[in-house]
This record gives C-alpha cells, structure tokens and sequence, in this order.
C-alpha cells in the first residue's frame, strides 16, 4: 500500500479536476436552461418585477462573467446563496449530505454485505433451484421500479407493522426526551433503509455470484481441494479471489446510492441530496445545484480512489503489472 | 435609545417574561379550552416568510397567522366601503373629507414579537416595500390606487389615494401584512429578501414563530402576551410534503390534521375514517385553455387558426365540460362559468356562455373554411392543418389531465391538438415570450375581482393570449370604479358576457376545495379565502384530546 | 428449465411488443366514456380495468410493451456497443491518454444518471422516444466502461495475455480473438441489469414527469398515471409492474440461455 503514496497526490489532484469540471459543467449547463431565478419566482409575479430582480441580481451579464464570479467565489470557500431557501448554501449542502448518509450509508453497508453473502451462497450452490430462484426474486426486486417497490413496502411495514411511512422524524420529535428521540430516528429509518437496501442487493448479489462462481471453475480451486485443503478454507480463498468485480461495481455504484435516490427521497419524504438538487433545479437555484454536484462528484472520485487502493490489496498483480499501466495508477 | 424608552421596554420584557411563566402553569392545570396542537400538511415549502414575497410562495397560511393587517375584511368578502372590517392593527379610522386620504389610528397596546411597540412607520415602509419593483411581489399591481402613506406621529399614518373608488379601504387594508421597519428599513430593498427575517419572521400575529426544519416543518406557536389575548391552540406545525402519495399517508397514520386538496379518490377513505370529516372550504379559483390570439412567430399579426373568433368560439363548443370536470374532479369541481369563481361574480345568471353543441361546433368550422379536404381525420383550410399544441406544466396533475381530456374532445371535430408537458420554468417562458399556441392556466381570483385588470385586460401583465377588446376593458374599469351597486352588476354582466361571446379561452373548472380536518377541532366556518383566516378561534375539543394536545406550552427541548 | 424453454421465452417476450396492434381489443388512446367507464377495476370486458381517462388498461400495456422494451433493447445495445469500445480504448492506450480517458469516466460518472436526466429534460423539454433511447444509452455507458476497463486492466496482466504480447500480436486482435470472449459473461450480466434497470428508468422518469408523453402510453406512463392511488386504483401499478418483473426474468432467463455453457479455464475475474 505504501507503494501507493506518491501516486496518490497525483490522483487526488486529478481528482480535484474531475471535481472542478463536473461543477463547471453543471453551472452551464443551469444556465443554459430555459428561464432562470427570475423564472422561477412564477408567473404571479408581474414580468417586469422579474425582470428588475434579474438585473438586481446579475443574471442578464453575459455567460462567462457569470461564471467567474462564482468560480472566485468558490475557490475563496463562499459556497453561494441559496435562492430557493433564501439562505447560505452550505448549510443547505451540509443539511442535504447529513441526511443523505443517515440513509444512505447503513443502506450500502448493509445491501453490500448482505448483497455479498446471498451471492456467495447462490455461487456454492450454483445450477440448483435455489440458486436459480433466489436469482430471480432478486433480479425481479431490482427491476420494480423504486416508487412502486416503496409504496409496497409502507403498505406493510406501515400499514401492517405501524412502522412510520413518512420523514426523518415525527413533526412533534423537537418535545420528546432523548431516549424517545432516539427511537424516533431509528424508528423513521427502518422503511427507506429497507426499500434502498433491497435494491442493492439485487446488483451485489448479482456480481458476487458471477465472479465467484467463475473462480470455483478455476483449476487452482480444483487443485486445492484435491490436495486436501478444507472446503471452508478453499472456499474463503475462491471469495477473495472473486472480490474484485464487486468492489469495482461497488464503488460504480455509490454515487447512485448518495444522490441517486430521488425518488425514494420523494415517497419517503426524506430531504437528501437528490432531492435538495431537484428543487434546485427546479427553482434555478445555481449555488445549490453546483454545490450538490460538487458534492456528489468528490463521493465518486473518493470512491473510486478508495476501490482502486482495495483492488490493488486484494489483488496485488495490479500494482506492479507489467503491462503498459503504471504501478502509480493502482 | 432614551431612558423612558429604555424602561417601557424594560418593563414590556418583564411583564412578557411573568406572563408567560404565569401562562404555563394555568394552560396545563385549568383552562381546557385552550390548548392542542394542529399538524397541516403543506404541499410545498414556502420560500420566504417575509410578506410582500412570501405570498407568491405557499406561505399565505403561515402570513396570515405571523402578521396582521390594519384591519380585517369581514366574512362575506365585500370590497366596497369600509361597513363590514373589523380593526385589527388599527383601531379606528377616519376619512378625510374629500375621500381622498384616510388616517388609520393604530392600535397603542400592539407589539411585534420582539417587543417593540408598533408604529405608523412600519406602515409606511410596509407600503413602501409592496410597491418597490425590487421586490419579488406578487401584490404591487393591487395597491396602485394608494399614492403615498404619511407619518403624522408614532401611531396614526395616512394613505393618500389617486382617485376615489370603491375599494380603497379594502385596498389600503388587504393586501398588505404590516412589517416591522424596525428590523428591516436599513436594509436595501433589493436585498430584502436575504434578511434573516425571511426564515426567522417577527410580526404582530396571535402566532409567533418557533422553528423551521428545513424541507421538514415549520412550527408556529400561541403568543400568550398579545393584545388581544392568545389564540386557542398552543401551536401548529406545517408538515411540508411535496409528494400527495406521501401526504395522505401522513394523514390517515393520525400524524397530520388537516389536508387541503384531497382529490375525488381519497374522499372514501375520508368517510371510512371516524376521525376524520371533509369540510368544505369554497375557493376562488378557476382554470383554463387560453388561445394565444397572435401569431407566436410574428406578434403584429394574429394567429393563423385563432385569430377567427368562429374557431375559438367551435372549439369552445367542442368540449363537453360538464364530462370533462366531472371526470377530472368527481364532485370536488364545477364547469367554470367565466374567468371568476362562482362566489365573486355577482350574478351568474345574467350573461350566458356557449354550449356544448358538436352539431353547431362543426358547422362553425365548416363555415369558416376548415374542412377535412384530405380525409385524415384532421381539418385543413389553404394546407394549413388544424394542428396545435396544448401546453401544461408537469408539475401539475390537474392540469395535464385536463390536456389529455381536451385533447381527445378535440379530436372528435376534427381539431389535431398535442399535449407539450414542460417543465414550469420552460413553461413560464414560453407564456411570457408567447410561444404558445394554447396553454392551461389558472388563476386565484381576489375580493371584489380587483385581479381583473392585471389577467384579461389590455393592460393586464398575466394576458398572456393578448386579448383586447376596449369594450371589455371600459366595462371593467366601470365595475370596479363605479360606487352604484347596481350599475356595477351592470357593468360586470357585460364585461363577462363580451368575453364570453369573444372566447380567448375556453373556461374550464372552478376548482372546489375541500379539506379532510380531525374531527377533534371545533372551527369557525371558513372563509372563502383561505381556510387559515381564523386559525386564532380553532381549538380541539377537550373531550377529544390526543398525546400531542397535552404538550403544553412548555419550550421544546431543542 | 431446458434452453428451448428459455428460448421459447425469449421469442414470446420479443413476440408480444410486435403483435400487439392485433392483439389489443382497444385503442390504447381512446377514451371510451369517461364518466361511466373511469377507472374500473378487472372485469370480463377489460381485463385489466380501465384508467382514469376510460382507456382500456390491457390495450395501454400491450401497446406500452412496445415502447417500453424498444427503449430498453435499443438504449441497452447503444450503451453497451459504446461502453465497451470505450473500455477497450482506455485499457489499451498509451499511458496518458488512457489517464485522460479514466478520468473523464470518473466525471462522468460523477453525476448520478437520474439527475443528468431529468436535468436535460428540463431544457430540451417533452421528449420523443428516439430521444429517450439516445438520451437514456449516452448517459448508461459509463458503468459499463468501467467495468471493461477494469476486466480488460485484470485480463492484461494475465499469463496469456501477457505472452501473445510477447509474441507480438496487435492490440486489435488481442481485443477481438483473445480478450473479448472472456468480456461475455461480464456483459451478459451487465445487459441482464441494463435492461432491467432501464425499464425501471423510464418509469421513475414518467413518474418525474419526463418520460413518453400523454396520451402515448409506456408502462412508465401508466404506472405515473396510476400512482396518486395505488391502493384504490391498484390495477394501474400492479399490472406494469409485474409486466416489467416478467420482462426482467424472461431477459434473464434468456441471458442464462445465451451464455457459453463453461468456459473451460481462464474467464473474466
């Protein structure tokens, strides 16, 4: 690993222009749109009222004055207004990743896990109808669309169990006493964990199966069993050996888990970061809009920098593979 | 600050500060009829909770329980005159002898929530604020009779009108939540929306503010040391829930009160439920299909199928709306009559609309030259099609299903239309620029349909199919300046039934609102305004209390 | 379940999209009575209900298949055609351009797709289903880049491939004979899941309202159509549903069937 420093600044400063572009990208691309904050006061608002906020605001300067106000911005750590909640927009950003990990991070960790193990048990049971049918239900979990998948699920946690169908916390959370906040929090992440969770273990299951049931193929498995190794031993050996696949799906896909939840955020009334950018987007809200693309980019470049190190220790080939890759990119 | 002021402030904070430790203990051991907690569902968070701009926003409950207007329109919504307000912030008025200016007298014991005594100063900068084109308000166009406000001492301010009308009490009085200058004068009025006051508001209502947690909630509470006493309830929480789906499930788990807008499929489930019951609360809203009458590529000249009136008037025709509102709203919906809800036009029976007559709708058609020349089911006159589109925002439910039912009437006479649902902002501009060949729309209509100049007048900003007819225009401005009762009937008959004959817009619904409320909660009868004008007079009864009814008053432990 | 089976599955799901004009008793966009005949529930005369515009819900999901699966399977050949081209460009270039390639991929896939989504809906407005299928196959073959990036990197390194570069063998044939066959069973998987998950896209769009526009119905469409009153109206979300469960199981199914029974020794790991 610790061949991996020197190559590490040079990622971590590409990474920053990943980071840097994606933000441009989507401040153009705000821009671009059709109709602007003005826009999106409405249209009870008189247009020459709107009109006067544009100029007030600097919305007519031309495209690139535009930008590098908020690039000087930026780079001083001024993350902007936000004009949809007419507040600063690092709290917003702040508030919107907070509540996205609340959801998000027990839902990865958790579908990875169990997305691992129910893959690893359909591979050692590969060809019989567990595995085939264990494979189907979560193939056909994943493929219901998310809205439809939540709604079932409040039908039963909630109306079945009285599990709470809707926020982060109850409206009357701010008087309760601390152990009943508590169970509050927990008691309001059961269901959207859940619905995200089930998703998930649809694509780790999938990958993990796949990869590990083409390593049970490999000769140095049959080998290890013939010479006499425990089924156990080989089996833990055959897992790692098929980790890369998923680590690599897995950090593919933790943007998606991050900002990608939208519409589970919606039926869940949970406000993440997928949620926070749609009203943004909706409202022209440009500070918010790049902030949260800022956000989610870094999650993608950490991640996939973090799967890149895993890789190269679960595999360590791919540090000093003699191909033309270079030891620094692993 | 002086001595004297520094004491009398002195001493309002201490006797704010016994009150309310006295109001504690009484609320939770005597008195039973106040108390509870009302949880709303609110459909979209308000963007500000400053008046002036968060009108435009969603915040109109909130508005009307943080502040107070100088007085207060009376239940049967009449603008004319002064007879039927109640005083609110200003006890008594006095008009002065040519009608031209009017002193209000405002009231010495009232307070903003922080404690300062209100002035006739903060009128002055609240007309100042409502009447500023750097602010975002909806309401500016409302108050354009008033001329000017006038400081005479701390507590009486003068409006000085323009000309004499009818309405320039309810004028000076209903469109403005008075704002306390205090706080926000020495900010510029361009900025005024970042104030800190935009999220953390101090007015003079019976409610004062208590938190927001953004996208969450927004709680207000009693505020035990007002004037005129304090409201019934301890507090009411806005639930925000964007998601419909989201919200009635709030409502019917028991964790929500009150849910305005219940749709035709959830009314059941509403009857189902034993604590639960559906108030009727009369709207004034209505909707509709506005033909863009100018040529959207070239604005001098009209539009090549609507410019013809007997095209308009066919397709009008053409719509069964009496089906259409019932399968768009089940009973929750009326045909709308005009471009005003039923409750404010004056009398419904005096002008008369166009039927539903396909027989008469084609015929039209044919005889202004669309004929279907090629047999494909659409008409066509010199190779242009009878093809349009029909825009809708997708935001809306309402709205794209009225497209989709329009379309299909449409298409029985032989009219091509194609549903474009846009994003709002892409339909906010395509309106504005009048890139549009017709569009759904809709309006909420004010007392005394003062709206009217601003949404189907020449003049009027929110014409956005430009129609014009001098006539309609004279007959407006004669209804609303005129102080004959009956000559302003009159004058309205015939505005509605020029517009009527002249069909720039097909009028659809009259959208009826209804609310499904605990049966816990004893209410005045709403107002056709909102149902939120009286929130300070709700309160639950005691028999029926729930948990959270019985929090109290007490400071939440955040 | 033999691979005729499959087989026999596979024609049938491709089969329905295609006949469906004959098989439909309605027109999916008529509207029938729509006072009497809103939204009925299953009966012997619609057998699926009716929706709240009076259309016959059975019509609306046979026609529906046809849009819905035609963005699915043409959005799922163009994203995985240019993912793993992509891929195999990145593996294989010069160091630094190969840099410059898995960076980009990283912005790109930086943004989650549902938001570029919706994002760029929002400015080119109502959208056609060419330009859903081109809208929804650009912006899905980030992933598969990656991983054909990440397979071929772990397939370079290995014995053989090492020795046919030894022996001097071109870049393209290596890709094509040798590299390529064992990229198969990665992307039978990823096709299974782009499927699926493209399905489900195109209804989480309409549900977003950005998807096929009304009156033309996808199963996205109906699904939106139906989701202010899943429990009332539970026929409008549930047969779409199912319908996109079986379509999911039929291409996996069919997948399984595709596959190259055991490829003998080195496979993609």
């Amino acid at each position: 690993m610790l061949r991996l420093l020197p190559g590490l600044a040079t990622r971590l400063l590409q990474g920053l222009i990943v980071v840097f572009t994606a933000a441009t990208l989507a401040f153009i691309c705000l821009e671009l749109a059709p109709g602007d904050q003005a826009t999106a006061l409405g249209e009870q608002v008189p247009l020459a009222v709107r009109e006067r906020v544009r100029a007030l605001r600097g919305l007519n300067d031309p495209l690139p004055v535009q930008y590098l106000r908020w690039m000087r911005d930026i780079v001083r750590g001024d993350f902007g207004w936000s004009v949809s909640q007419q507040r600063p927009a690092l709290p917003v950003l702040l508030e919107a990743s907070t509540n996205s990990l609340m959801l998000v991070a027990p839902a990865f960790v958790l579908s990875l896990g169990l997305g691992m193990l129910l893959g690893a048990w359909q591979a050692v049971h590969a060809g019989t109808w567990r595995d085939r049918w264990s494979g189907r239900l979560t193939l056909a979990v994943y493929s219901v669309p998310e809205f439809w998948l939540a709604f079932l699920l409040i039908l039963f946690g909630h109306g079945q169990l009285g599990l709470p169908a809707t926020g982060m916390v109850n409206d009357m959370h701010a008087y309760y006493g601390l152990l009943d906040r508590l169970q509050d929090r927990l008691a309001h992440l059961v269901l959207p964990v859940i619905t995200v969770t089930l998703v998930g273990i649809g694509i780790f299951s999938r990958y993990q199966r796949s990869s590990l049931q083409d390593v049970l193929q490999q000769p140095f498995v049959r080998t290890a069993l013939a010479g006499g190794l425990a089924t156990p031993r080989v089996r833990w050996l055959a897992w790692r050996a098929a980790l890369l696949p998923v680590l690599t799906v897995a950090g593919l896909v933790l943007p998606a888990f991050v900002a990608g939840v939208v519409v589970i955020e919606q039926v869940f009334l949970w406000p993440g970061l997928g949620h926070t950018m749609l009203m943004a987007i909706a409202a022209r809200d440009a500070d918010v809009v790049t902030g949260c693309v800022i956000i989610g980019s870094s999650i993608t470049v950490l991640g996939a920098l973090l799967t890149d190190m895993l890789r190269v220790l679960v595999d360590p080939r791919l540090a000093t593979g003699v191909s033309r890759i270079e030891p620094t990119e692993r | 600050m002086t001595p004297r002021a520094l004491l009398s402030r002195a001493s309002a904070a201490l006797l704010s500060a016994l009150a309310l430790a006295c109001a504690a203990p009484s609320d939770e051991a005597g008195n039973s009829t106040t108390g509870g907690t009302l949880v709303v569902v609110a459909p979209a968070e308000p963007r500000s909770l400053l008046p002036a701009i968060g009108e435009a926003s969603q915040a109109a409950p909130i508005l009307a329980s943080l502040y107070e207007r100088l007085a207060d329109i009376g239940p049967t919504l009449e603008t004319a005159g002064d007879a039927g307000f109640t005083p609110r912030l200003a006890t008594r008025w006095q008009w002065s002898s040519d009608s031209l200016s009017l002193a209000f007298t405002l009231d010495s014991t009232a307070r903003w929530h922080d404690g300062h005594r209100v002035s006739a100063h903060d009128v002055r900068f609240t007309f100042r604020v409502y009447t500023s084109d750097s602010v975002a308000t909806d309401q500016g166009s409302l108050v354009s009779n008033i001329d000017s406000v006038a400081v005479v001492d701390s507590s009486t301010a003068v409006f000085w009108f323009k000309r004499r009308s009818p309405q320039q009490f309810y004028d000076a009085t209903y469109h403005m939540y008075i704002m306390p200058a205090h706080r926000l004068d020495s900010i510029p009025l361009g900025r005024l929306a970042e104030s800190p006051l935009a999220r953390d508001p101090v007015g003079t209502g019976r409610f004062r503010f208590a938190r927001w947690d953004a996208q969450q909630r927004i709680e207000i509470v009693a505020d035990t040391t007002h004037p005129k006493g304090r409201p019934y309830l301890d507090r009411v929480i806005f639930s925000i829930a964007p998601d419909f789906g989201a919200a009635t499930i709030k409502l019917f788990a028991g964790e929500a009160d009150l849910l305005e807008n219940i749709k035709p499929e959830n009314l059941a489930q509403v009857a189902r439920t034993p604590t639960l019951r559906v108030v009727d609360n009369p709207a004034m809203q209505y909707r509709f299909l506005g033909f863009n009458l100018r040529d959207p590529r070239n604005p001098t000249q009209p539009h090549p199928l609507f410019g013809d009136v007997r095209v308009r008037r066919a397709l009008s025709m053409a719509v069964d709306r009496e089906r259409v509102v019932r399968n768009a709203y089940d009973s929750l919906g009326l045909v709308a009559l005009a471009p005003a809800p039923r409750a404010l036009i004056p009398d419904t029976t005096a002008f008369t609309g166009l039927p539903f007559d396909l027989a008469r709708a084609r015929a039209l058609l044919d005889s202004a030259g669309w004929t279907d020349s090629d047999n494909d089911g659409v008409r066509d006159r010199n190779g242009v099609k009878l093809a349009f589109d029909i825009l809708a925002p997708n935001s809306s439910p309402a709205a794209q299903r009225l497209t989709v039912l329009l379309q299909a009437q449409f298409k029985a006479v032989g009219a091509n239309a194609t549903p474009q649902l846009l994003e709002i902002n892409s339909l906010s501009e395509r309106v504005d620029e009048r890139r549009f060949d017709t569009y759904t729309g809709g309006w909420l209509s004010s007392p005394g349909l003062v709206g009217m100049r601003q949404t189907w007048t020449s003049t009027g900003d929110g014409n956005a199919v430009r129609y014009r007819n001098p006539v309609f225009d004279a007959a407006v401005d004669s209804a609303l300046t005129t102080f004959d009762r009956a000559a302003s009937r009159r004058h309205w008959a015939q505005a509605f039934q020029q517009i009527l004959d002249d069909a720039p817009a097909i009028w659809l619904a009259e959208p009826r609102v209804f609310m499904a409320l605990h049966r816990r909660f004893i209410v005045p009868p709403t107002r056709p305004d909102g149902w939120y004008t009286n929130l300070a007079e709700w309160r639950v009864d005691p028999a029926q209390r729930i948990d959270r009814d019985r929090i109290g008053l007490g400071g939440a432990a955040r | 379940m033999t691979r005729r089976t499959m087989l026999l599955l596979g024609l049938v799901v491709l089969g329905v999209p295609l006949a469906a004009p004959w098989i439909a008793p309605f027109d999916p966009e008529l509207q029938l009575d729509i006072v009497a005949l809103r939204s009925l529930p299953p009966s012997s005369a619609h057998w699926f209900g009716t929706d709240s515009y009076s259309r016959d819900v059975f019509s609306r999901v046979l026609h529906g298949s046809r849009v819905t699966l035609s963005i699915a399977l043409a959005a799922v050949s163009l994203l995985l055609l240019m993912g793993t081209a992509y891929g195999a460009l990145t593996a294989l270039a010069p160091r630094v351009i190969s840099n410059a390639l898995r960076r980009a991929l990283d912005l790109f896939l930086s943004v989650p797709r549902i938001l570029v989504l919706l994002a760029l809906s929002a400015f080119i407005g109502p959208l056609a289903v060419w330009q859903l299928v081109l809208l929804v196959g650009f912006t899905g073959w980030f992933a598969v880049a990656r991983q054909v990036t990440d397979a071929l990197d772990a397939l370079l390194v290995e014995d053989f491939a090492l020795a046919a570069r030894a022996l001097g063998v071109r870049s393209s044939r290596l890709v094509w004979r040798h590299l390529l066959p064992h990229l198969l069973p990665l992307l039978a998987v990823s096709a299974t899941f782009a499927v699926a998950s493209t399905i489900a896209l195109e209804t989480t769009l309409s549900y977003l309202g950005m998807g096929v526009q009304p009156p033309e119905a996808s199963w996205g469409a109906i699904m939106r159509d139906g989701a202010s009153a899943m429990t009332s109206e539970w026929w409008m979300t549930l047969f779409p549903g199912l319908a996109t469960m079986a379509v999911t199981m039929a291409c996996n199914a069919l997948g399984d069937a595709l596959r190259p029974p055991r490829a003998a020794s080195q496979v993609a790991s």
